[in-house]
């Protein structure tokens, strides 16, 4: 084996530095001499990673997951006339909901029971048994133990609305969309954006 | 495949789930990804993936292409994440805060998290974020989205969206350049 010897040739370093390193270098120390601190460089790689082959398998698990779908509930294939029906039952359930809390004495459930008292019955019908969002309302109602005050001011604010002004029926209409805004506007609100998101759009 | 060619085929019985098996293949790791930046975890990331293609499915015939189809998607996957952590809030009585902790944990604990320090410095930081500010970021600096797609996908104004964007860089710069 040859004897390792400086005078060979010129030995390189194995070393490498960053594209554009010296070009921002002398910048970078003048602002270290100023005292300001350099930041963090933040890569767009994410920490996530998935088991293997997992894209090579997924559309098949979603085939099989389309094909083994559940006929859909009940409520969810209800001519307009049953959801009209189902959508009295409702107001029924709401009205004595307002009767058992109006029995009670505690100043949260009178508020609520003095805004069941403001909600149209007629309206609230309609607005149940034409609404896109039904689905969503019902199945709101199946998970809830009892009627919340959040979904009484739900229907509360929609019933302003007239049918007639009610978006049509597709896909994004199904959309809980308010849920989203409502809490866009929280967050907005934290940066001190006032009146900034628009009308529901018509994707 | 064109999204166009894609629609046209699901439109026909006979080519309707080879039309929908393209569109998986097309979309699937942008969905996948967008999803797992919001709820940290593999298997929820899995769940809520899946779950997103079976809506776009069954609802892919109403689709009036008065939009981008991904922007429809992403909108579709946005929701399912949103009812996710409304339903995880609701279900544990947690606040905003907690939910965030838990996904917090997520990062910690969970499956197929890489080493990355930085990467997971970054997500950790964005953890603390308010959820619809983390979500704005998300789409604009990893998926790099315009914000008018953006805007499509959560029915908000250009504006707002710039705004939420600008202060969500500045907490984060600020965040990863303290000392720990």
């Amino acid at each position: 084996m040859k004897k390792f010897s400086l005078n060979d040739k010129k030995h390189e370093t194995p070393f490498v530095s960053p594209e554009n390193y010296f070009e921002n270098l002398g910048e970078r120390v003048q602002k270290r001499i100023q005292g300001e601190q350099e930041p963090v460089k933040i890569s767009r790689k994410l920490p996530f990673g998935v088991p293997e082959n997992y894209f090579e398998l997924l559309p098949q698990r979603i085939m099989k997951r389309i094909s083994s779908l559940k006929p859909k509930v009940w409520y969810k294939e209800r001519t307009t006339w049953q959801w009209a029906m189902a959508a009295c039952s409702l107001v029924l359930l709401v009205w004595v909901g307002n009767s058992w809390f109006a029995e009670k004495n505690t100043s949260k459930q009178i508020e609520i029971s003095e805004k069941l008292q403001n909600i149209d019955k007629e309206e609230l019908e309609n607005y149940i048994a034409f609404n896109p969002h039904r689905e969503v309302i019902f199945d709101e109602i199946e998970d809830a133990d009892i009627i919340s005050e959040k979904f009484i001011e739900e229907i509360q604010k929609h019933t302003e609305t007239k049918i007639q002004d009610l978006p049509k029926e597709d896909l994004e209409d199904q959309l809980p969309e308010h849920l989203l805004q409502e809490m866009l506007e929280e967050e907005f609100d934290e940066a001190g954006i006032e009146d900034i998101l628009q009308e529901k759009d018509s994707i | 495949m064109e999204d166009q060619e894609i629609l046209e085929k699901f439109r026909h019985e006979s080519s309707k789930n080879y039309a929908f098996n393209l569109l998986i293949h097309k979309y699937q790791q942008k969905v996948y990804h967008h999803i797992r930046k919001i709820v940290i975890d593999h298997d929820d990331a899995d769940d809520l993936t899946q779950e997103t293609f079976v809506k776009v499915w069954q609802n892919l015939d109403k689709f009036k292409e008065e939009s981008k189809l991904f922007t429809w998607i992403y909108r579709i996957a946005t929701n399912e994440c949103l009812n996710f952590l409304r339903k995880k809030r609701q279900k544990f009585f947690l606040p905003i805060a907690d939910v965030s902790k838990d996904l917090l944990r997520k990062l910690e604990t969970s499956s197929y998290i890489s080493g990355d320090e930085i990467a997971i410095r970054l997500q950790k930081v964005l953890l603390t974020l308010p959820e619809k500010q983390r979500l704005v970021f998300n789409m604009k600096y990893f998926d790099d989205l315009k914000y008018e797609e953006i805007s499509e996908i959560l029915g908000t104004s250009v504006g707002a969206l710039k705004a939420s964007y600008h202060h969500a860089v500045k907490k984060i710069e600020q965040a990863m350049n303290s000392k720990i």
